[in-house]
């Protein structure tokens, strides 16, 4: 990738090239000199955050550049870019790109082309953070979980955001095997003030609010001890019969929430995947399609079972010809109402609203700790760690 | 509060959007006046879109102007928002003809509740909101109670289910009229049933006053008589009364602004840290300074008030007309267009700071905020000569229309004199945050479905204000001197400035 490439990779607005290794001298002039340029105004600094993104190849930088445009709009503050190239040679190069909000600097776009694995990386770094703010690292693919260099970094953030579904898999095993030295991550007795998310959990945020929608209603939620079966649905790219992890994510958190007892561990049925607990089961079902934007992400949620002899069913579903509307569906006891077919247009949770959001997370979430736990359990990945 | 029943779900734990309201029907009375239109649909439709309402939200509009469903529909249908989810908000909005000075209304209108609660699930909870004159609020609440509508109906379970009734503002005209509405309102329904609501109180800023003064440590120290000099609380508008004139002719800048908006904002500069923010501690601490406000005799009010009414001038270059050559104004009129008054608060953490209240319209700029000046240093230390005085430190809460905090200090300048700069340490909502604040209404009607009264008025504080503005009315009603003027798009009459430049203090700039 050329200089220009990756140029374009990270930057909307006019950059400089600045020397890596010199960058808090560069920054500290660039700010006298916006104080000289604006004399008048209060010499006040927006900054709220730290944010440090890593990207393994330039190919998982692809769409950043409007990402981190608007981001550095919404949220004042440092964010430093470092994009891994092995195809580039030579020494790091850098770009900067100031912001500014009525006057005052508000943040510094920093982009750090790498030739090769990140040794240097947490010397550089560490001396560009702003005192007393959270810093918050984001890997966009797969990260090198077990290289020295990178538990450094984990070790100086507050919170590690990684994408452990970013991949998928063609097997159980596969989708899950990305949890295994993740767990190992927050179990480490060394990180515990560190936080950490999962994108593929992260973005079930919305899924669990409309599941708990349905619940709202205190006569509702007798239902919840009466559900029998649970059929959870997800996007998947043509031919693929597992589920996606965001699914298995939302299942985790459903059973784990509701206090469910695993008796089947998820294995494959005809059409899709099985678990199964003391008094339900879950089917676990996968709808094509090619739009990159929507695999992973679920498609519908039903709960079905019986109440006074009439069953019931409720059911949050992304509607399959508009993605952007919710459906909600009740049928049954206390479920005549006007929430029946009640339609709602959502605008679709995108990388912008997934980074701002963890920006203002400050601290560990034990109901995603707890549920990547309860989903290793179901996947029979414990039990085979043990062993 | 029934927030506990929401968070008894358990799949909402660790989700923030916990308060979503239960189902429940909002029955506006008045409802094809501009505030429905205007201010409670489109907030009501946002909070769905939102999902911070429950999907079975049903809303019932009455007036006496004849509409079909279909027809109050589109005539409320807001300008924004999505319409897939206008189609689905809409489906749940209704209509009905009636004269509220009528029983056959209210048998009507119970029918209609039954029958909304049967197809759409809303279970007997029920917002009633009186968006009508404070006089026909004890009509309406009376036939209310006699059709049995202030309790939830028999098929709803008591434990669980809810009537709250909303009184929009103004609340009564005088002391007389606001003790005697409390009197009739409370005869027919309990003030826990009640929220009567003041929309300055459900803006973002107003709520982060408290949010300034309790969750931060390193103010509550100096946040007294000992190191407070005084405070000064404004609301200048550089509109005129525009189409508001023949109301505004009747109220004047006291009642319209002083009497609620102002004091609202000095109660929660003033008020002991509540107990919890939860119960309804913060409107117990907020009656506790209304208690406290010193009642001036009317041999006091001309030294502790100003009044004035704007004359011709310029705003934004343009001329514009005095007040008095306004449309639907009396060419006599005496109501003021401006009022500034000197509060004191005897209590021990305030006794001796003046607490300066202004309003006007046709000022500079229009600007809300509230001024915390501190007391100067003792000691001159820094400055050209011997016996300089140093500015004070003051801290700004901006209200609007940039909404913000800002603290003003010294500093040094570098060289090798001992002289200081004054500086300003400036926080910016808009620049801060990326989430807009929701609109007042929204929040309010949002926070009277979950049960929360704490961002609306309790009865004993709304007739503690009106004993402290009751005797400046009179005096200043008994008082036949001509009424001072000022320019319209000035700072405000030269009376204002030399009653503070006597105290040796100064308003702060528009």
């Amino acid at each position: 990738m050329s200089g220009e490439e990756f140029r374009k990779l990270l930057f909307l607005k006019d950059t400089v090239e600045v020397d890596p290794h010199k960058l808090p001298g560069t920054l500290a002039r660039l700010y006298k000199q916006h104080q000289k340029e604006h004399p008048d105004s209060y010499q006040a600094r927006l900054c709220t955050h730290n944010l440090l993104i890593l990207c393994g190849s330039p190919a998982e930088a692809r769409g950043l550049d409007r990402d981190l445009d608007e981001l550095m709009q919404h949220y004042p503050g440092r964010t430093v870019v470092v994009v891994f190239d092995r195809e580039h040679s030579g020494p790091v190069t850098g770009l900067l790109c100031q912001y500014t909000r009525k006057e005052h600097p508000a943040g510094e776009l920093i982009g750090l082309h790498f030739p090769d694995d990140g040794k240097p990386l947490p010397s550089m770094v560490a001396p560009l953070w702003q005192d007393g703010l959270p810093m918050v690292t984001i890997w966009r693919g797969q990260p090198p979980y077990e290289a020295s260099w990178f538990l450094a970094l984990v070790e100086n953030c507050t919170r590690l955001v990684v994408n452990s579904g970013i991949e998928g898999g063609q097997s159980m095993q596969e989708v899950i095997a990305p949890l295994i030295p993740l767990r190992k991550l927050i179990r480490d007795p060394y990180l515990a003030s560190q936080a950490f998310t999962d994108v593929s959990w992260a973005r079930l945020y919305v899924w669990r609010d409309w599941i708990a929608g349905l619940f709202d209603r205190p006569d509702r939620r007798k239902l919840l001890d009466l559900v029998e079966t649970v059929e959870l649905e997800g996007w998947s790219l043509p031919g693929d019969t597992v589920p996606h992890l965001s699914v298995l994510y939302l299942a985790a958190w459903l059973s784990h929430q509701l206090r469910w007892r695993l008796t089947q561990v998820l294995h494959p049925v005809p059409g899709g995947y099985e678990v199964s607990f003391e008094k339900v089961s879950m089917r676990f079902y996968t709808r094509s399609t090619d739009d990159e934007e929507l695999l992973g992400r679920p498609v519908r949620v039903s709960l079905r079972g019986h109440c006074q002899d009439q069953s019931f069913r409720l059911s949050v579903e992304r509607d399959s010809n508009n993605s952007s509307t919710l459906v909600l569906g009740a049928t049954g006891p206390a479920c005549a109402s006007g929430a029946s077919g009640h339609r709602l247009h959502l605008e679709r949770l995108n990388n912008l609203t997934l980074m701002g959001q963890e920006l203002e997370t400050d601290r560990r979430d034990a109901l995603f700790e707890k549920s990547l736990e309860t989903l290793l359990e179901m996947s029979g990945s414990l039990q085979l760690e043990a062993v | 509060m029934t927030t506990s029943t929401i968070e008894s779900n358990p799949l909402r734990e660790g989700l923030s959007s916990a308060r979503m309201a239960e189902p429940c029907t909002i029955v506006i009375f008045g409802a094809s006046g501009d505030l429905t239109e205007r201010m409670l649909i489109p907030s009501l439709f946002a909070l769905s879109e939102q999902r911070l309402v429950a999907p079975e939200l049903s809303v019932l509009g009455i007036s006496r102007r004849p509409f079909s469903d279909t027809e109050f529909r589109a005539k409320v249908k807001p300008d924004s928002g999505n319409a897939t989810n206008w189609d689905t908000f809409s489906r749940g909005v209704f209509y009905m003809s009636g004269d509220h000075h009528q029983e056959e209304t209210y048998q009507r209108l119970k029918a209609r509740l039954e029958e909304i609660d049967h197809n759409r699930g809303t279970q007997g909870n029920r917002l009633f909101y009186l968006a009508v004159a404070p006089d026909d609020f004890p009509t309406i609440l009376g036939f209310l109670s006699q059709q049995g509508l202030l309790d939830p109906p028999a098929y709803a379970d008591p434990e669980e289910n809810w009537v709250r009734v909303i009184l929009e503002k103004p609340f009564g005209i005088d002391l007389a009229s606001a003790t005697k509405l409390n009197k009739d309102i409370l005869r027919l329904v309990p003030e826990s049933k009640i929220y009567r609501i003041d929309h300055y109180l459900g803006k973002e800023t107003v709520q982060n006053i408290l949010a300034f003064r309790f969750a931060n440590t390193i103010f509550e120290p100096v946040w007294n008589r000992r190191y407070i000099d005084h405070v000064q609380i404004t609301a200048a508008e550089s509109l005129g009364v525009e189409e508001r004139a023949g109301y505004y002719d009747h109220f004047g800048a006291l009642k319209d602004m002083v009497q609620n908006h102002l004091l609202q904002l000095l109660a929660l500069v003033a008020m002991e840290p509540p107990a919890s923010a939860l119960d309804d501690s913060v409107r117990d601490e907020k009656s506790k300074v209304f208690k406290a406000l010193r009642i001036y005799k009317p041999e006091e009010v001309a030294a502790n008030t100003v009044r004035a009414q704007y004359g011709p001038g310029f705003i934004d270059g343009k001329p514009v007309p005095g007040y008095l050559q306004e449309k639907n104004v009396s060419p006599e009129s005496r109501t003021e267009t401006y009022a500034a008054v000197r509060f004191f608060l005897d209590n021990w953490r305030w006794q001796g700071v003046p607490f300066y209240l202004r309003t006007g319209k046709r000022l500079a700029r229009k600007v809300t905020e509230i001024a915390v000046v501190f007391k100067p240093a003792p000691l001159m230390l820094f400055g050209a000569n011997e016996g300089d005085k140093l500015d004070p430190n003051v801290l700004v809460l901006r209200i609007g229309p940039e909404e913000g905090i800002s603290i003003r200090f010294g500093t040094k300048i570098p060289g090798m004199t001992r002289r200081l700069r004054w500086v300003n340490m400036d926080f910016d909502y808009g620049t801060s945050f990326a989430t807009p604040s929701p609109p007042a209404y929204a929040r309010l009607l949002h926070d009277c479905m979950i049960g929360d009264p704490t961002l609306y008025n309790r009865g004993d504080a709304v007739e503690l204000a009106w004993h402290s503005t009751q005797p400046i009315l009179d005096a200043w009603a008994a008082d036949k001197s001509p009424i001072p003027t000022y320019e319209a798009g000035r700072e405000g009459p030269r009376q204002a400035e030399t009653w503070m430049e006597d105290e040796g203090r100064y308003w702060r700039k528009l």
